[in-house]
């Protein structure tokens, strides 16, 4: 189970921290694709155009070697008026291209009758006039049509060179001689300066024309984007290369684009990033956790408000400061604890009622056969004796009077003996010589408040079934304190009850309803038990033929005490 | 919404990288021992020429045949270019027979009686001399380099680990030992003293380091002495007077090459009279054509002793003749 205040904090994490990270982890990674497209994109468009320009340049040379006819190398040589106008057409037509190439016009056995240059333009090496090698060698194998090679065979300088070469045919269809341009990287190069991203030209096999950096190339002179030649794998995924191909595939443009600093770039972002949201993180969960404890403060005080309720604390009203909601909530709690308490009052109201109803009516419990055979006695002896009739019918007079008087239900032990000994004088008086008591109380005891007319049903029911089959009967009450306890026993030299007998008694005097004939002990006993509660009360012992002994457990009360307050427990 | 999938598709792409393009090589792999520089302009050539593009995968030769003979299953390469013939004939199964248009013009020595055995070029054993060193100490054959003011001056490699050493222990057995009927070793042991402890390591060490002035005399290969020969005229190549053993190697299409066609172009390109001229007369080395000569300050082989060799013997023998040397060494170093 979640406290108030966890949920809260919780709430804030869910539903302010998350989303508001996701937010910046979608925008820095959204704007970094846009990033990433944007340059690859710049990039692509940076290969198509040194592919484009690279083929108008080339297919220039390629046209400007088709369309140029020459009248036949001999006459060049012989005529040099015409090998001039040659010249001029040659570097017209050169110059109207993008890059100047230079050219050469070879005869057939590859001596120079004309160059674009007054410098050396080009080195025959001296075998490939013996044997069919390099673009000179391919143009005797195959004649026809324009060859383009990259190669450093004719170079002066030794560096590569786009080589563009046709045979030139005379009248009779002889080879005549061969015209060459040689496009230099160097010219290529200038003209890509705009180019930013490093890029690398090579021709159909791999063979690198030019390129920005040496560092691409392997020891065959080549480069291919699938063979990792360069340093290791690490450098090279840290590259795209984009690459494109014009003519057919002579040619293949490669772009690299290196992505380290974009990536870097971005796992620098992401870390600052995220190392700024963990210390939000941080941030939020403590003033999180302080903002849900002053929010959570009212609830934890209704909460304790709840729980005293639980332990039985109801006079607490609560005072709580706060918006308009709680306020409800407070109030409402207010006016239900006081309607609880109100009700608890009533229904306490009603206990006692009922308890002291039941109490009186306990009391009440006179036994009208005494009343009978009292009244009974009295007939016979108005005649036979006035005198005692005339006394017994003042100790019954003083007896009924003290029964029926509802002011007090709580009386002094000496008190109560005082009337108990009416009531005996009575019992006396029917039973004459077979009836003897005696009575003891100790001078302590006498003061101490005791239930009106707690003996007398004791008596009544010693008197009731002592004298069965027995002639005299001897009672003994004796009231002494031994502890805090108020002892009254009263011992009888009777009839006593059968095993069987008492032990229905003593059962009833642990049940709280009597459905037994033996009205006199349990009232008796339920009246003390709902005066002083379960602790007090009565016990019997009896034997067949011996007697029986009453004794009464009180708790030592004296006059002035609230007997009801302890009576209600 | 979808948008928003593919830029964040294109940026995991771009995060991880991992282009792994696997398009098929269309190129014909060759393998090749020959150095780069050797390599570079006959293979740019061919490329050119043909159309074909050609994958080179230059390692020794050893490794080529340790790599053709494990990878039965893949092939490794198309054609193994190089290679002496001492070092092939033994392992010529791994190659498939093929007979060259060309072979009508090979030297007759030089036919591919074999099948898969096509020849390429023809190497002699020679020895590179540094006249600025040697001064006017006559050196003409295998006896010289006993002399005594030669100790320490003479430059040869381990022949375990260098083919042209090798050659040049095989041409020695046969020049002065005596190999084919009963081995002398009294020229070895008195070759190895003479050594002075020195061995190299690489074949490369004996002509440079005798180009450079290290040594005076270095037992190496024409093609390598001939091109410092050519440069510079203090370095001169001599053809040993016992006699010299030529040792040819070839090109030999592999087992199960999946560009047939294209590795027999090849053959018969390596063995055309161009790309034949083209070795004698700009890489030095010597064709196996009877109709390209030679050039420059190689010998021709009508005014020079030469030794034939029965290659079958030599491959049961060599090994043996190898540890022998080292054996002999060994010894020499340890009587200093």
């Amino acid at each position: 189970m979640l406290h108030f205040r966890d949920e809260i904090r919780k709430s804030f994490l869910w539903y302010a921290f998350i989303p508001s990270a996701l937010f910046i982890g979608l925008v820095i990674i959204l704007s970094f694709a846009f990033w990433v497209i944007n340059v690859t994109g710049f990039t692509r468009q940076e290969n198509t155009h040194i592919s484009q320009s690279l083929e108008k340049i080339i297919l220039d040379y390629i046209s400007v070697s088709d369309s140029v006819d020459f009248d036949s190398i001999s006459e060049l040589i012989k005529d040099k008026n015409k090998l001039s106008f040659a010249y001029t057409k040659l570097k017209e037509l050169a110059l109207a291209c993008e890059i100047p190439a230079n050219f050469v016009l070879l005869s057939s056995d590859f001596s120079i009758v004309l160059q674009g240059s007054s410098n050396q333009v080009i080195k025959i090496p001296p075998y490939q006039r013996n044997i069919s090698w390099g673009l000179l060698g391919h143009l005797k194998k195959a004649p026809e049509g324009v060859l383009v090679e990259v190669s450093s065979d004719y170079s002066i300088s030794g560096l590569e060179e786009i080589v563009i070469g046709r045979t030139l045919f005379g009248e009779s269809g002889l080879v005549e001689g061969y015209l060459v341009f040689l496009i230099s990287a160097k010219d290529v190069l200038k003209s890509l300066w705009t180019i930013n991203t490093p890029f690398i030209i090579t021709d159909r096999f791999g063979y690198v024309f030019t390129s920005t950096s040496l560092y691409y190339i392997d020891q065959y002179g080549k480069f291919s984007p699938n063979n990792v030649t360069w340093e290791d794998e690490k450098q090279k995924i840290q590259k795209i290369i984009f690459s494109s191909a014009l003519l057919d595939n002579t040619f293949v443009v490669y772009s690299i684009l290196d992505i380290s600093q974009l990536r870097t770039a971005l796992f620098t972002i992401l870390g600052i990033t995220s190392s700024f949201l963990c210390l939000l993180v941080i941030g939020m969960f403590l003033s999180a956790s302080k903002i849900a404890g002053q929010k959570a403060q009212t609830i934890e005080q209704l909460v304790k408000a709840f729980k005293d309720v639980e332990s039985g604390i109801l006079d607490k009203t609560l005072t709580i400061e706060t918006n308009i909601e709680f306020k409800t909530i407070v109030d409402a709690y207010n006016k239900m604890l006081g309607d609880i308490q109100q009700l608890i009052e009533k229904n306490k109201r009603q206990e006692k009622e009922k308890f002291l109803s039941e109490l009186k009516q306990l009391e009440m419990q006179f036994n009208p056969h005494f009343l009978f055979n009292t009244l009974e006695n009295i007939k016979f002896m108005i005649k036979l004796d006035p005198f005692t009739a005339q006394k017994t019918i003042i100790y019954l007079s003083e007896i009924l009077r003290y029964s029926i008087d509802n002011k007090t239900s709580m009386v002094r032990l000496e008190d109560d003996i005082h009337y108990l000994e009416s009531y005996l004088q009575i019992v006396k008086v029917r039973f004459t010589r077979n009836f003897t008591y005696s009575i003891n109380i100790s001078p302590l005891a006498q003061h101490i408040v005791v239930p009106k007319l707690l003996l007398q049903p004791l008596i009544e029911n010693s008197v009731k079934y002592g004298f069965n089959n027995k002639e005299r009967l001897d009672i003994k009450i004796t009231g002494q304190i031994q502890h805090n306890w108020l002892i009254l026993s009263i011992v009888d030299n009777g009839a006593g009850f059968e095993r069987e007998k008492l032990t229905q008694i003593q059962k009833l005097l642990r049940s709280t309803h009597n459905e037994s004939q033996h009205i006199g002990i349990f009232n008796v006993h339920r009246r003390i038990q709902l005066v002083y509660g379960p602790s007090y009360g009565l016990e019997i012992k009896s034997k067949k033929d011996f007697g029986t002994r009453v004794r009464i457990i009180l708790p030592l009360q004296e006059v002035g005490n609230d007997t009801n307050s302890s009576g209600r427990r | 919404m979808k948008k928003l999938i593919i830029l964040w598709c294109s940026l995991l792409c771009i995060l991880s990288c991992q282009k792994k393009e696997t398009v098929l090589d269309d190129s014909l792999v060759v393998c090749s021992p020959h150095p780069i520089e050797f390599i570079n302009p006959i293979i740019k050539n061919f490329e050119n020429l043909t159309g074909i593009k050609v994958k080179i995968i230059q390692e020794g030769t050893g490794e080529i045949l340790q790599k053709l003979e494990d990878n039965t299953e893949r092939v490794y390469c198309d054609v193994l270019w190089g290679g002496s013939y001492s070092n092939i004939l033994p392992k010529k199964h791994l190659f498939l027979d093929y007979h060259s248009p060309n072979e009508s013009f090979i030297r007759s020595e030089y036919k591919n009686r074999e099948g898969p055995l096509t020849r390429f070029s023809d190497i002699p054993s020679v020895l590179m001399l540094n006249r600025k060193i040697l001064g006017d100490i006559q050196v003409k054959g295998y006896s010289d380099l006993l002399q005594g003011e030669l100790k320490g001056k003479i430059a040869f490699c381990d022949p375990s680990k260098s083919s042209s050493a090798s050659e040049h222990l095989i041409n020695m057995m046969y020049a002065v030992c005596n190999a084919s009927s009963y081995e002398d070793w009294d020229y070895i042991r008195s070759f190895c003293k003479n050594l002075d402890g020195v061995m190299l390591s690489s074949s490369s060490q004996v002509y440079k380091g005798v180009f450079e002035g290290k040594y005076a005399v270095g037992l190496t290969f024409e093609e390598a002495g001939a091109n410092y020969a050519n440069q510079d005229d203090t370095i001169e190549l001599v053809y040993m007077n016992e006699g010299t053993v030529f040792t040819p190697d070839g090109i030999y299409i592999t087992k199960g090459t999946r560009r047939l066609f294209d590795a027999r172009i090849f053959v018969d390109y390596l063995t055309d009279k161009d790309v034949q001229t083209y070795m004698s007369e700009v890489l030095n080395r010597r064709s196996v054509r009877d109709d390209v000569d030679i050039k420059g300050k190689m010998l021709s082989k009508s005014k020079m002793k030469v030794l034939s060799v029965d290659y079958s013997y030599v491959s049961v023998k060599k090994d043996r003749w190898i540890e022998e040397f080292h054996r002999l060494f060994e010894e020499s170093k340890e009587k200093k």
